[in-house]
């Protein structure tokens, strides 16, 4: 027979057991028949034989395990036999099992929900063929640029220099054909945000991705319906370009009707025809993102406004560095050499620039593994969240404890059992494995309700990072993966809370359990085993209580940060004209118009507009020389905002000196300037700046100073106030998007319908988009800190609940087994104030014993969490205290009732009590 | 006989084929011919004989179907398969080996 007809009849066996044993029966009882027919052929009678037969055969139920036993089935037996007693334990103590089950869920569906979030930012790869070949373009390059205009990501190294993924389409293109020519594949990309669509006569916003025409071939996406954009495709054309749109696009606008293929919109102003769908599970580089179209790359003059400085198209100009790109290396391709012809080509583009610029230094280019994407989400996420995962680990070691405890003190009534069967001749290993199934057991149930806890929590997390006018930037995924690390973890669960009845079990000596009712000689180091316990518990909540103060009071100091503007009543929108319509001068006067026409508004009392949102972790910044001195190179690195001449009055940020700006600042008029505190400690310490002069943006434009403001916060809360001058928005053309600042008691939604009606009156496909409040805007930065603040206050709280019944379920059982003792002291004319202050003394020792060595294991280790507080050192003396007071009152409140029983005792009841 | 030690359970294993072998048997006939043949020396106790049988069954070497005995009683009977001729034969040729190694080192000369 083959080994998997074998296992066919070993599983036929194993379920069908009734008929099997029936079939033995039958085959033993014509054995019997046989036996006794031979002993009446013998002389025996009938009845005797018959009698005789059946007692030589013996037990029948022995015979049926022996044919069991050979056949391979014991251990199943055995283990069914274990299951099922387990299953009928756990329904004869309903509360037991309930706590335990639901104390495990907890522990094991946050552990779960953390999974899924890892998976998300640390370990799933792209939905593309072999994403491992995949290898993310960047760059490093020394203190002093080439090239000053950059837009993406941008970081400072460690020595001083800067590195980025961004570089300039030339640059791309001389790279495409080196690498190209070594075997590997390079594309571009680049999120460009969201433009105006106009789709049926409806005016909407669209995210946007731009590609290059190879893109789909190199990268392996296939098209749901219709085609990819090809090479063919990414050429300037006068009539419009081509696109791709996401399934989700086409799911929520178009109903996946497949008829959109080949229809045209109108994308700024563009007429753009939809070509084909991409598969849902490809959503570009960049996760968190949701692009809506893709559009190919030389699109860009088209839809976009060009570069900063001047009239080039963005693709034209090689001062310009803001596509990324993405390059394949099949198997066999060598990827030094590869990546020393693409340095080659991207130092051919870069010597022009090196030429105009001395003392710039070569950037060089380095390849990192790509198979994430854009792996923006790790950066920002992967920390927070492994010091969510440690926190979430503490919360099930305490639900562990707790339920160890729960079994040992429930091994206490099972003593008797324990001792008969073992008595009965049972191994310890049986025994054993029968508390470890068990626990199994239970670990599973807590696991399946840990699980659909998990599930249903995972949108949770993310949820307290999202805004109400952007979308949420991580999407929790249960892949095989996490299931498959929930499972481990449950089943390590099960096994680490089952080791100390295990250990108890393997310890009970027979005579002694079966004479005394419930006591034993194990008792004292049970004790010890179940304060230890409820010891560790105190001491793990108070390290996540610490953890949670913490993070509160961080959270409390930014939101109480001083801003140095006012953000109360203020509410903010953003308009982004497209740039076909409007187009330099235009621009500005569109914005002066609806700045106008919104400040007529009743309820307003007053209305900017600036280039920046005020505390929205985005900035723009540059080098500013004052007239008549040398550069001093990164020193000189100030930030920069565009607003509106009644900046500071809206935003309440006080002028020191000099003016704001007004009516005079026109365009055409000469260029001036209000800069803040720090950029005049910077650059004029010490002096009134007022009348001086200073150059800007690549020397060209020449400010002069009109005034000093008050400093105020630029981007971030966390960081200091940066230094800043303010531009009057005016005076400058090409401006992009503005966000609108309104200074009104109105309520967003009402100021929302009369502004639409001002922009209706100017231009009714104009969108306003990102409507929201000044706090909420400040509220959006503070996301991170939020979902800390939130989730480890719940994790604390939790922990506390599981600690309070673990103090109580000890307490409770040292109460039980004092019984006779307090009845004498009771009788001996102790007071009920005296017995309960006795017990209460118990359940504060633990909890002292307990806070201080978690005060200790907090002290080593929140140095890892120095990084995400605010204004706060780590040792914060107001978190540690109160956390120890909570965890103090805690002990004292769980122990209580048990006290309270123990002074209640009735002294002749407890003398009698065994 | 009593609870028999490895060794004896292959023994028992090659016992059954053979008996097996000759014509498909139940169980009780299985024993009762053993011991005639090996002219009562051999008495298999039913804790060794269906235990056997039914390992047997489960590894394909016999297979059991019913049949009616003589007086028309309904029983299991087992009838060897192929690839329980096979083992048999090999069961046979190290039963060989084994009694005449045995028989080697008994009869060596003092």
């Amino acid at each position: 027979m083959s080994g998997w007809s074998r296992l066919q009849s070993w599983f036929g066996q194993a379920t069908g057991r009734a008929g099997i044993d029936q079939a033995h029966l039958d085959e033993w009882q014509f054995h019997i028949e046989q036996r006794a027919a031979d002993l009446e052929h013998e002389g025996v009678t009938a009845g005797e034989a018959l009698r005789r037969a059946r007692a030589e055969f013996g037990s029948l139920d022995a015979r049926q395990e022996e044919s069991r036993d050979a056949v391979g089935l014991r251990l199943f037996d055995d283990l069914r036999a274990d299951l099922r007693y387990a299953v009928r334990l756990l329904r004869q103590s309903p509360t037991f099992t309930t706590v335990a089950v639901l104390s495990l869920a907890l522990g094991i569906g946050a552990n779960t929900a953390m999974f899924s979030l890892m998976e998300a930012v640390l370990w799933k790869s792209l939905a593309v063929p072999a994403p491992h070949q995949l290898r993310q373009v960047g760059w490093v390059s020394g203190p002093k640029q080439a090239f000053n205009m950059l837009w993406g990501n941008e970081s400072q190294t460690a020595t001083g220099g800067f590195t980025s993924t961004s570089i300039s389409y030339a640059v791309f293109v001389a790279m495409q054909r080196a690498a190209e020519s070594k075997g590997a594949h390079l594309s571009a990309f680049k999120p460009i945000g969201r433009l105006t669509a106009v789709i049926g006569g409806d005016a909407e916003l669209v995210n946007c991705d731009l590609i290059s025409g190879d893109f789909y071939q190199s990268i392996g996406v296939r098209p749901l319906a219709g085609r990819a954009i090809l090479p063919a495709d990414d050429r300037r054309n006068a009539d419009g370009t081509v696109a791709v749109i996401s399934e989700a696009f086409w799911a929520r606008r178009f109903g996946r009707d497949r008829s959109i293929l080949g229809q045209t919109i109108h994308i700024n102003q563009v007429p753009v025809t939809i070509v084909g769908v991409n598969p849902p599970t490809f959503t570009g580089f960049t996760a968190g993102r949701q692009p809506d179209v893709f559009l190919p790359v030389t699109a860009q003059p088209a839809l976009l406004p060009a570069s900063p400085d001047d009239d080039v198209a963005m693709i034209d100009d090689p001062r310009f560095w803001w596509v990324l790109s993405m390059a394949r290396v099949p198997e066999g391709v060598d990827e030094a050499q590869l990546q020393r012809a693409m340095n080659a080509a991207m130092g051919g583009q870069v010597r022009p620039l090196l030429e105009a610029a001395p003392g710039a230094s070569r950037p060089h280019v380095w390849l990192t593994p790509g198979g994430r994407g854009v792996d923006d989400l790790r950066d920002e996420f992967s920390r927070p969240l492994i010091v969510l995962t440690a926190f979430v680990a503490l919360v099930l070691l305490i639900a562990c404890a707790n339920l160890a405890n729960l079994l040992l003190a429930r091994a206490v009534t099972r003593q008797r059992e324990v001792s008969l069967r073992l008595a009965l001749g049972a191994g310890s290993f049986r025994i054993a494995r029968q508390m470890l199934t068990e626990g199994l057991l239970l670990a599973s149930l807590g696991g399946a309700v840990g699980l659909l806890l998990g599930f249903w929590l995972r949108n949770g997390i993310p949820y307290l990072l999202g805004t109400s006018w952007e979308p949420v930037p991580l999407e929790a995924d249960f892949s095989p993966r996490v299931l498959a690390l929930s499972a481990a973890l449950t089943v390590g669960t099960g096994v680490l809370f089952s080791l100390a009845p295990m250990w108890q079990a393997a310890r009970v000596r027979v005579a002694a359990a079966l004479k005394g009712g419930g006591r034993s000689t194990g008792g004292r180091s049970r004790r010890v085993a179940k304060r230890s316990l409820v010891v560790v518990q105190v001491a793990l909540s108070v390290v996540l209580l610490i953890g949670a103060g913490l993070f509160l009071r961080t959270l409390w100091n930014l939101r109480t940060a001083d801003l140095g503007f006012q953000p109360e009543h203020l509410v903010l929108f953003t308009v982004d004209p497209p740039r076909n319509g409007y187009s330099g001068g235009a621009r500005t006067d569109l914005f002066a118009k609806i700045e106008e026409g919104v400040a007529r508004l009743p309820g307003v009392q007053a209305v900017t507009l600036t280039t920046e949102a005020l505390v929205a972790n985005s900035s723009n910044s540059t080098r500013a020389t004052p007239t008549g001195r040398a550069s001093r190179g990164n020193a000189d690195r100030t930030w920069v905002n565009d607003v509106g001449s009644d900046f500071f009055r809206t935003m309440e940020i006080p002028i020191l000196y000099g003016r704001g700006f007004g009516p005079q600042d026109r365009p055409g008029a000469p260029l001036v300037a209000v800069v803040n505190q720090a950029f005049v400690k910077n650059f004029y310490p010490g002096t009134n700046p007022v009348g001086q002069t200073f150059s800007a943006g690549g020397g060209q434009s020449v400010y002069q100073i009109v005034g000093v403001s008050a400093d105020a916060r630029y981007h971030r809360i966390n960081a200091p106030m940066p230094p800043t001058f303010y531009r009057a928005y005016a005076q400058e053309d090409d401006l992009r998007s503005m966000t609108f600042e309104v200074r009104t008691a109105l309520e967003p939604a009402a100021l929302a319908r009369m502004t639409r009606g001002v922009v209706d009156a100017i231009d009714r496909e104009l969108p306003i988009f990102d409507l929201r409040t000044q706090i909420e805007q400040i509220d959006a930065t503070l996301s991170q800190q939020r979902m800390f603040a939130v989730l480890t206050s719940a994790f604390g709280l939790l922990a506390v609940i599981l600690a309070s019944i673990g103090i109580y379920g000890v307490i409770a059982a040292s109460v039980a087994s004092r019984v006779p003792e307090i009845g004498v002291r009771i009788a001996l004319g102790a007071g009920r104030g005296q017995v309960l202050t006795m017990i209460l003394r118990e359940a504060v020792t633990l909890g002292v014993l307990g806070i201080v060595t978690g005060g200790a294991a907090a002290a080593l280790l929140v140095r890892y969490i120095a990084s995400f507080l605010y204004n706060l050192t780590p040792f914060d003396p107001v978190s540690a205290g109160s956390a120890m007071l909570l965890m103090l009152a805690v002990a004292v409140v769980s122990g209580w009732w048990p006290a309270r029983c123990a002074s209640r005792l009735d002294p002749m009841q407890a003398l009698r009590h065994e | 006989m009593s609870r028999p030690s490895d060794l004896i359970q292959g023994t028992l294993d090659l016992l059954i084929l053979k008996t097996v072998a000759l014509e498909p048997t139940h169980g009780w006939a299985i024993a009762k011919r053993i011991q005639q043949v090996s002219g009562d020396v051999l008495q298999i106790s039913q804790g060794s004989l269906y235990p056997a049988l039914h390992r047997l069954e489960q590894q394909g070497w016999i297979k059991g179907q019913a049949g009616h005995t003589a007086n028309g009683r309904e029983a299991k009977f087992y009838a060897l398969t192929a690839a329980g001729r096979r083992q048999l034969e090999r069961e046979i040729e190290s039963w060989d080996r084994l009694s005449t190694a045995i028989g080697l080192v008994v009869s060596e000369a003092e």
